[in-house]
């Protein structure tokens, strides 16, 4: 894609717009929006006046309990962190679920056959090896540390949760996930407590108050340790 | 105003009173903080109006509650990810409503399509706009203001736009249907919502 030095077509801003372009044109129109005030202008007006068209449609009640089930179902969201994706329905597409964590079951039987390697390998090492690895967190800026068998999360860019939620962090092998430690907004370094192995993924949910002793929601963050 | 930001988020939750004086940036980014109160005050400011987008596109009540909701917890979601650089609050959440909607109309194919000459469609829209009483004053305005302005562009750019906002139809899909170049539809939908943009701006 050339890297568009020229002001955008009309036929480009109404796509984009629309929500019509494909991924990489997308991407290249945001790029350019990014530095080309004129082009920024006109783009903004023409969502703009997009947007006013909205009042064009008659004017209905909605039902008076849709207001509280969608603070309702606010409230069992974990707080996804900034994404720089302007869309949100991308930035929602790589939302994993726990249904799409059964996805992962092959790849940690394939890790958990590496690590049976990697054990045996380490074993053969002398036992000097206190390397330290930083696994770098997917979903929210961050990493996972671990030394010799410890981990510790860097928390420090996880955002508040609504009241009576708390982050809880797990650690999933191949039997399944265990409860690894709660923390809160603006923790820091949160050590994640048991042992962890290579292929164990590390994983963050937000959860009711006090914790849960499985996962009931969407991980906000995980990172598989090496 | 930053006194005021910095109280409310030390609170967690800002209450209804508080977020009356809120500007719709404001409360995006008390939501971005997590402030369900914000999200609450933000619902109560546009639910009306996104329930009734996502209703014209989809044209099932059922439909347009999951599309609403899901539309507001996008905003709950990714206020993080607001950029006044790319326009108002209330640009961003419609935007994000129009694309839910059309998406749920287009993944359900429940367009309801050609029963209704656009002539038509429009007048007997314009009547209800009318008939919405109920809404708050900004939205009568609003939509008052808009329908002045849609009076005034030529059929066929109004129809352009209309089935384009309200039908979901891509630009490609349009040209099909209306036997046009693609490059005509695109062109004219630009200059109709071009002209649109000028008359909104003169009503201020």
């Amino acid at each position: 894609m050339n890297p568009l030095s020229d002001h955008l077509h009309d036929e480009d801003l109404i796509a984009y717009a629309l929500g019509e372009s494909d991924a990489s044109r997308s991407r290249a129109i945001d790029a350019h929006l990014e530095t080309c005030e004129t082009c920024r202008r006109e783009y903004v007006g023409l969502l703009d006046t997009l947007g006013t068209m909205a009042f064009a449609a008659p004017g209905r009640v909605p039902p008076p309990d849709l207001r509280s089930a969608i603070l309702e179902a606010a409230s069992k969201e974990p707080l996804a962190v900034a994404a720089s994706d302007p869309d949100p329905a991308t930035a929602r597409r790589r939302r994993r679920t726990w249904g799409s964590l059964s996805g992962w079951a092959p790849r940690i039987a394939i890790a958990g056959g590496l690590a049976v390697v990697l054990i045996v390998a380490i074993l053969a090492l002398p036992q000097d090896s206190s390397s330290t690895r930083s696994v770098p967190l997917v979903g929210v800026h961050g990493a996972v540390v671990v030394t010799n068998h410890r981990a510790v999360l860097d928390a420090a860019s996880f955002r508040p949760l609504a009241a009576g939620r708390t982050y809880e962090v797990w650690v999933i092998h191949a039997g399944g996930a265990r409860p690894a430690g709660l923390f809160a907004h603006g923790a820091g370094n949160v050590p994640v407590s048991g042992a962890v192995g290579p292929g164990d993924v590390i994983a963050v949910t937000a959860e009711p108050a006090g914790g849960s002793p499985q996962p009931t929601t969407t991980p906000i963050a995980h990172a598989q340790v090496e | 105003m930053s006194g005021m930001t910095q109280t409310t988020a030390s609170r967690g939750t800002t209450s209804s009173a508080n977020a009356m004086h809120l500007s719709d940036e404001a409360l995006i980014a008390q939501i971005a903080r997590g402030d369900d109160g914000a999200l609450g005050a933000f619902y109560d400011r546009f639910g009306r109006v996104v329930y009734s987008l996502a209703l014209r596109v989809v044209r099932d009540t059922q439909l347009a509650e999951e599309a609403t909701q899901e539309a507001f917890l996008a905003v709950w979601r990714t206020a993080g990810d607001y950029r006044a650089s790319r326009g108002s609050a209330r640009t961003w959440l419609l935007t994000i409503a129009h694309r839910r909607a059309v998406d749920r109309v287009r993944f359900e194919q429940r367009r309801v399509v050609g029963n209704e000459p656009f002539d038509e469609g429009t007048e007997r829209e314009m009547r209800e706009f009318a008939a919405s009483a109920e809404d708050e004053a900004w939205v009568v305005f609003e939509r008052e203001r808009l329908v002045r302005a849609l009076r005034q562009i030529p059929d066929g750019e109004r129809e352009l736009i209309e089935l384009a906002y309200f039908d979901g139809y891509t630009q490609s899909e349009l040209a099909d249907r209306l036997g046009l170049p693609v490059g005509t539809v695109k062109r004219r939908t630009f200059t109709g919502l071009a002209r649109l943009r000028t008359l909104l701006e003169a009503e201020r």
